[in-house]
């Protein structure tokens, strides 16, 4: 008989995610842009959301901030984009 | 003989294979061998401690993952803790799950912060903590687990997985191991425990999210003046030599000798701090970007909007530290040497870390 050991790992939650649907299209979708809030990052979301509106024909954008980049977005924010959002692009920029 | 049943953790059966290289090739290690985690091992740690192996601490960033008693235990038997030391590791743990101690942002950020774990109070000599000479060095089995056990907590735990979620630019050694102890007695001031409003014989442990430590050399001041200046301009650089004021607090290591100096002239531990930030300071015009490097300024201070009202001028002198208690001041080391070392520390306040001290119950 080997010997045992125990894990050391601990996890949250360590149920199998399925990744969501990929999509096919950005054209007449909504895509959320979650800015974690550093330094500049309104810059290159703004040109971000311009490329998307003008090439993709993303139809709508919803921008949220992070109150800190060091921290999780809050619940009401994830919750807000998880519902309204077709896709999300979590962005940062120093 | 303990039974790996007993516990709530998945065993890992490794057979025939040499634990060593098991737990290497299981991702679980930062990448020096561990001791292997037994049942045995494991429940000697946690007999150390009278509470419920599945009492969740809190939970550790970046991924959140519970922080069991056990689960701690575990990683402690890795890092090679003496049972002894469990009670430490207890409390640094409820340190590092501390909202404002923001785990989550020291384990991910490109920064290459890590935990400086530094105990106060009689623990230190229960358990042989070293305090003096090579203080932040190697040696003393003490300070490199309790330092390592929280690595690999935040690895196994938190789930900070170098090159993955884990995105230090360049890392630094003391990533595998930070414990320092206070050499209380050979400092002129009151212990950093009894300073947070602890008493001095309860024993503590402070967690401060910092980078590498600075070694400062400081062989001629004889006045504390001399060397408050001397200290505090070689602090300067941290960070970057244009950052003023600095966006984070600094922990400074005072060797002992350097600390007499301090006491000698009556200087108490805010007297070091008030004068660091009133007189480290430089002028607007050697700041603005460009100026001997890109780094600099930035917008909102060079309108004046977080400094004063009107619009600075070339001539508006900025601190290099945001507030006298934004320096954390510890006695450490040896008392032969004239050295001090400073630590820069992650960006401070509401949107980085926050200093934290637990009791350690034992």
């Amino acid at each position: 008989m080997g010997t045992v050991l125990l894990d050391p790992t601990s996890r949250a939650d360590q149920s199998p995610k399925a990744f969501a649907t990929r999509l096919d299209t950005l054209s007449g979708i909504t895509i959320g842009l979650l800015d974690i809030n550093k330094a500049k990052g309104v810059f290159f979301l703004d040109r971000l959301e311009e490329i998307l509106r003008e090439q993709y024909g993303v139809k709508e954008v919803l921008r949220r901030t992070k109150l800190t980049p060091g921290r999780p977005a809050a619940e009401a924010i994830q919750r807000e984009l998880q519902e309204k959002c077709d896709a999300v692009i979590e962005a940062l920029s120093d | 003989m303990a039974d790996a049943a007993a516990f709530h953790s998945q065993p890992i059966d490794i057979q025939e294979n040499d634990p060593f290289e098991s737990l290497f090739s299981s991702g679980l290690t930062d990448g020096l061998p561990v001791v292997p985690p037994t049942a045995e091992r494991v429940m000697a740690l946690l007999a150390a401690v009278d509470r419920d192996p599945q009492e969740v601490l809190g939970t550790v960033g970046p991924n959140y993952g519970p922080a069991s008693l056990e689960k701690v235990a575990i990683n402690a038997v890795m890092a090679g803790c003496q049972a002894s030391y469990f009670p430490v590791v207890v409390a640094a743990v409820e340190a590092l799950c501390e909202e404002q101690f923001a785990a989550h942002a020291i384990n991910v950020t490109t920064f290459s912060a890590t935990p400086l774990t530094i105990i106060n109070g009689p623990i230190r000599h229960a358990i042989g903590i070293n305090c003096g000479h090579n203080a932040l060095g190697h040696g003393f089995r003490a300070n490199a687990t309790i330092g390592r056990a929280l690595r690999l907590i935040i690895l196994n735990i938190g789930g900070a997985k170098p090159q993955e979620i884990c995105k230090a630019t360049l890392g630094h050694p003391a990533q595998f191991t930070f414990c320092i102890g206070e050499a209380e007695e050979e400092s002129p001031w009151e212990p950093l425990h009894v300073e947070k409003g602890f008493r001095p014989e309860q024993s503590t442990v402070t967690l401060f999210g910092g980078h590498s430590p600075l070694q400062i050399n400081d062989h001629a001041s004889r006045s504390a003046e001399q060397l408050a200046l001397s200290l505090g301009w070689t602090m300067a650089s941290v960070w970057n030599h244009k950052n003023f004021p600095v966006f984070s607090d600094t922990a400074l290591i005072v060797g002992p000798e350097h600390a007499k100096t301090f006491a000698q002239d009556g200087w108490s531990k805010n007297d070091l701090r008030q004068f660091l930030f009133e007189h480290i300071r430089r002028p607007l015009r050697e700041l603005r970007p460009g100026v001997n490097g890109g780094e600099g300024a930035g917008v909102s201070m060079l309108a004046g909007v977080n400094a004063q009202a009107e619009p600075p001028t070339d001539d508006t002198l900025y601190p290099k530290f945001p507030a006298p208690e934004s320096i954390l001041i510890v006695v450490a080391g040896g008392t032969a040497g004239r050295f001090s070392a400073a630590v820069p520390g992650l960006v401070r306040g509401s949107s980085g870390s926050t200093i934290t001290t637990k009791e350690i119950h034992s």
